[in-house]
């Protein structure tokens, strides 16, 4: 940079000073404190390179694919990075991915971390954990989800270093097991987030030791765990109350009534429930549960619980005001007398989201009802509905809302809402 | 080379794309649309498309068709979910149908 620059509203200072040479380090990180996209801060990267070394220092976040050597040079110019994503693709033929030896350079190196992304990252073992627990002690947020070789041993270590573990995603971890749940309530108290989807050895006896100690959980992810029941999900209810707010049971087969009622009892801020495939799950618990969070529940997974009928669901529609998202796909029981109760109501409804699939007892004027009062639907699946097809809809003409993507026999792609 | 054994792969009967492995098979057992069909662990190279709950004969499951990721053939379809717990074992798995593999080279 040579040419001279006028510097200020007409104030030039002597001739051929470059502006780079009068503005501080301080004075250019505060103006790329102002640049809000990641683009700008990229483009803010490319013009020189003390602006580099600039940018780089800032840098909070990377993801990367890099071996032990680039991760080691990567550490050493982006000094404050806290998250660091080296998240794998889900395609099998990925090789070799993330190693053990990746991992120790980037517990060595990256001192500073707090959030990690190891998704996939097939290849990782115990080792590359026993690492991670003995060098990233301020380690808040590690997603190990589909990194099948991990066991009790690894996480447990990962437990014991990261004592300010605040979210934890395990999902399809299928060696975990209630040793390491003990061992997450005895070191990490301020765990918030846990994801366990999958890992089908987890029982009632793991969750109620882990909601012993970790007693301020948000989330928790026990989908597919077969062999946790009542037993253990009413003991989350009553240890977290204040401060569940998702929980999803997907499969969980042995969870029924009890569970429901304990969450009616206990859990007042619960915004997200997922009990699809709870097939013992009854009108009266659902009831209670409408009654008691009818405040705060926004997303309600209930596909396959067969044995749901109008009783309930006309309370969850009269009673949840805020509910965004509902999925009742299967529950053969219900009829259009369901939303009956929604015609004399004034209110128009908050849901954006609906799944009546294969409610066969479900028409074009329950339909109709629906449509009438949820002017904010943006998806509805009516798939397998034999009441219901495009041409039933015209020939009732329904007024469907602008924005409304609907699924009559299975072609769009579902939009992600939680359930 | 003379002699070299590797993996029994099955290919898309119409444009050839590897698609699945003979090792990879859990049961032949299986009936679909067009006759015989097979369970397979895992498969490559394919798409899954919406998926649907159905009841089978086996009873409530979520499917969804899968189709050659080149020629966007359907080739059968993967189990998402299963409703009774014995059929559990069929979860995330593939159902390929006979008349739409064939061996490659073996």
């Amino acid at each position: 940079m040579s040419a001279p620059i006028v510097v200020g509203g007409g104030e030039a200072g002597p001739p051929g000073v470059c502006i780079n040479d009068v503005l501080t380090d301080d004075e250019l990180r505060s103006v790329l404190a102002r640049l809000e996209s990641e683009k700008d801060r990229e483009i803010f990267g490319l013009v020189c390179k003390r602006w580099l070394a600039l940018q780089s220092a800032e840098r909070r976040r990377l993801a990367a694919r890099a071996g032990p050597h680039m991760l080691a040079m990567l550490a050493a110019r982006f000094g404050r990075v806290v998250e660091l994503d080296l998240s794998q693709s889900v395609s099998r033929s990925f090789y070799p991915g993330v190693t053990d030896a990746d991992l120790a350079v980037v517990a060595r190196k990256f001192k500073r971390l707090k959030v990690l992304n190891l998704s996939h990252c097939k290849g990782i073992t115990d080792k590359g954990m026993l690492e991670i627990g003995d060098g990233l002690s301020t380690l808040q947020s590690l997603d190990v989800s589909f990194c099948r070789k991990l066991t009790d041993r690894g996480l447990e270590a990962v437990a014991r270093g990261c004592h300010d573990m605040r979210t934890l995603h395990l999902a399809s971890c299928r060696a975990v097991s209630d040793v390491l749940l003990l061992g997450l309530s005895r070191n990490c108290p301020n765990l918030e987030e846990l994801v366990l989807e999958g890992c089908t050895n987890i029982t009632d006896q793991g969750i109620t030791d882990l909601v012993g100690g970790c007693q301020k959980i948000k989330l928790l992810d026990v989908s597919k765990c077969s062999n946790v029941g009542d037993v253990g999900i009413s003991n989350v209810a009553k240890s977290c109350s204040s401060s569940l707010r998702t929980l999803k049971l997907l499969d969980c087969c042995k969870v029924g009534d009890q569970s429901v009622l304990s969450l009616a009892s206990f859990c007042m801020g619960l915004e997200t429930l997922v009990v699809s495939g709870c097939r013992d799950i009854s009108d009266e618990s659902l009831k209670s549960l409408a009654a008691a969070c009818g405040n705060s529940l926004k997303t309600l997974g209930m596909n396959w619980c067969l044995n749901v009928s109008d009783l309930s669901l006309s309370s969850i529609l009269a009673q949840c005001r805020y509910l965004e998202a509902l999925d009742i796909g299967c529950c053969e029981e219900v009829t259009d007398a369901a939303f009956q109760g929604l015609a004399s109501v004034e209110d128009v409804l908050s849901l954006k989201f609906l799944k009546i699939s294969n409610c066969p007892n479900i028409t074009v004027t329950g339909l109709g009802i629906i449509l009438d009062k949820c002017r904010s639907l943006e998806y509805l699946d009516l798939r397998s509905c034999p009441h219901i097809s495009k041409t039933a809809c015209d020939e009732a003409m329904l007024r469907f809302p602008d924005c409304c993507k609907v699924n009559y026999v299975g072609r769009l792609s579902e939009p992600d809402m939680k359930l | 080379m003379e002699g070299f054994v590797g993996p029994r792969v099955y290919s898309c009967y119409n444009c050839r794309n590897h698609v699945c492995l003979h090792d990879d098979i859990i049961s032949k057992d299986f009936q679909g649309v067009n006759g015989r069909a097979f369970l397979f662990s895992h498969a490559v190279n394919i798409v899954v498309g919406a998926l649907e709950d159905r009841r089978l004969r086996t009873g409530l499951h979520t499917v969804g068709d899968i189709s050659c990721a080149d020629c966007h053939e359907v080739l059968g379809w993967k189990y998402e979910r299963a409703f009774e717990a014995s059929q559990k074992y069929k979860e995330g798995k593939f159902i390929f149908e006979k008349v739409k593999i064939v061996k490659e080279n073996w």
